[in-house]
């Protein structure tokens, strides 16, 4: 295994076909990607099954994958429209508009919320708005991989983050 | 420039910035002071609250990292054998390359060859069947050709009736414009009729030929 290497280090040699590389990637980010799932799917067996749909996409990439952001910026999309896929089938409902599989569901943001107090932070908040925070401090991605994942500048997501940090600050001096 | 030199402190994005600093993206300003770090500690009790209400989704069963790692070992064998082929045969891309530009070369050049010369395989046929009908040209001495003759004056014609040209000798030149003239259709005159039969035709052309080759004939 090689841990300490870097991710691009692990993509290059993964790209010779280095088996051990491509282990260590997927032992890195499998814990992050199956709770990214089973936040969008809502149970463990969809949220098993996106995982290893996720990776059997990520390593049909090779060889010749170049990364050029952070790699969960390339997993992100790849984990929310294989779950809203997913989760789609066994609803067994065909959407017509296909630009509605960009757009997580209204009920996985929700569904997040659901779970122990989140509620009660997330209350008042648009869907944008809870999905920034969920994929700040429930995902914990960086700023700059929120710009990224959503396609707005840096800036914004800063700006918008100030405001909803504001706001979930002044609730937690109630507690 | 990197992301975290991005992440300036200013008073409009405090928090944020110093949601940053909470997570490593950015460093602490020089002299953070007391405010800050209050905030800093709700920030980190936000996080803490969230990430405490994270559902536990569980462990991943052994059978989906089996799949996962099975897929791995097919994807790294795969790879590496395309890669040995190359190993194998390192101008295997360059000669590929070769040999497709001959081939394109080739097709290029037959499809050429084919426009020009066979108009259609299937009129091919036709084609030579023309050839073979049509006439053929008629070169010096190639045939009897009788012409009109006409009793009228030729300013090339001089007193020796050989000399066609009128230069003073009989030679092969004579009979080659003799040759022409016949095969345009132009009258010739009388005077050419060097062997006497009434006609100017390609036995007087002869007569001009034999008068050019023989020694000591030339001169006029």
């Amino acid at each position: 295994m090689k841990e300490n290497l870097t991710d691009i280090e692990l993509i290059k040699l993964a790209n010779t076909g280095d088996e051990d590389s491509m282990t260590t990637l997927y032992y890195r980010y499998r814990d992050w990607v199956y709770g990214l799932a089973f936040r969008f799917c809502g149970n463990k067996e969809d949220a098993q099954e996106v995982l290893q749909e996720v990776f059997l996409y990520f390593f049909n990439k090779f060889p010749g994958f170049e990364l050029r952001s952070a790699l969960k910026t390339f997993l992100y999309p790849a984990v929310k429209n294989t779950s809203i896929s997913i989760i789609r089938k066994k609803r067994k409902v065909i959407s017509i508009d296909d630009s509605a599989a960009l757009n997580i569901p209204d009920e996985a943001v929700d569904r997040a919320a659901e779970y122990s107090d989140l509620s009660h932070y997330l209350e008042g908040m648009t869907k944008d708005e809870k999905e920034l925070v969920l994929l700040r401090f429930y995902d914990e991605l960086k700023l700059n991989e929120i710009a990224e994942v959503i396609d707005v500048p840096l800036g914004t997501v800063k700006s918008r983050l100030n405001r909803l940090l504001a706001r979930l600050k002044e609730k937690i001096k109630k507690i | 420039m990197t992301k975290k030199d991005d992440i300036s402190t200013t008073e409009d994005l405090k928090l944020a910035d110093l949601d940053a600093v909470r997570t490593g993206e950015a460093t602490p300003a020089p002299g953070i002071n007391r405010d800050d770090r209050q905030v800093l500690d709700d920030l980190e009790k936000i996080s803490e609250i969230f990430a405490w209400a994270k559902p536990d989704a569980g462990e991943i069963p052994e059978s989906v990292d089996q799949n996962v790692l099975s897929l791995i070992k097919d994807k790294s064998r795969e790879i590496k054998r395309s890669r040995k082929v190359v190993r194998i045969y390192p101008g295997f891309k360059w000669a590929a390359a070769a040999a497709m530009g001959i081939i394109v070369c080739l097709i290029s050049y037959t499809q050429l060859h084919d426009s020009h010369d066979s108009p259609a395989p299937e009129k091919n046929m036709k084609v030579l069947q023309a050839e073979y009908d049509k006439p053929k040209k008629k070169t010096l001495l190639s045939e009897n050709k009788t012409i009109p003759v006409y009793s009228g004056s030729d300013k090339s014609v001089h007193e020796s009736p050989d000399d066609v040209d009128g230069n003073g000798r009989v030679n092969i030149i004579d009979a080659y414009i003799m040759d022409r003239r016949l095969m345009s259709g132009v009258s010739m005159p009388k005077k050419l009729d060097l062997n006497g039969d009434g006609k100017v035709n390609s036995e007087d052309i002869n007569t001009i030929v034999k008068t050019s080759v023989s020694l000591g004939k030339g001169e006029v």
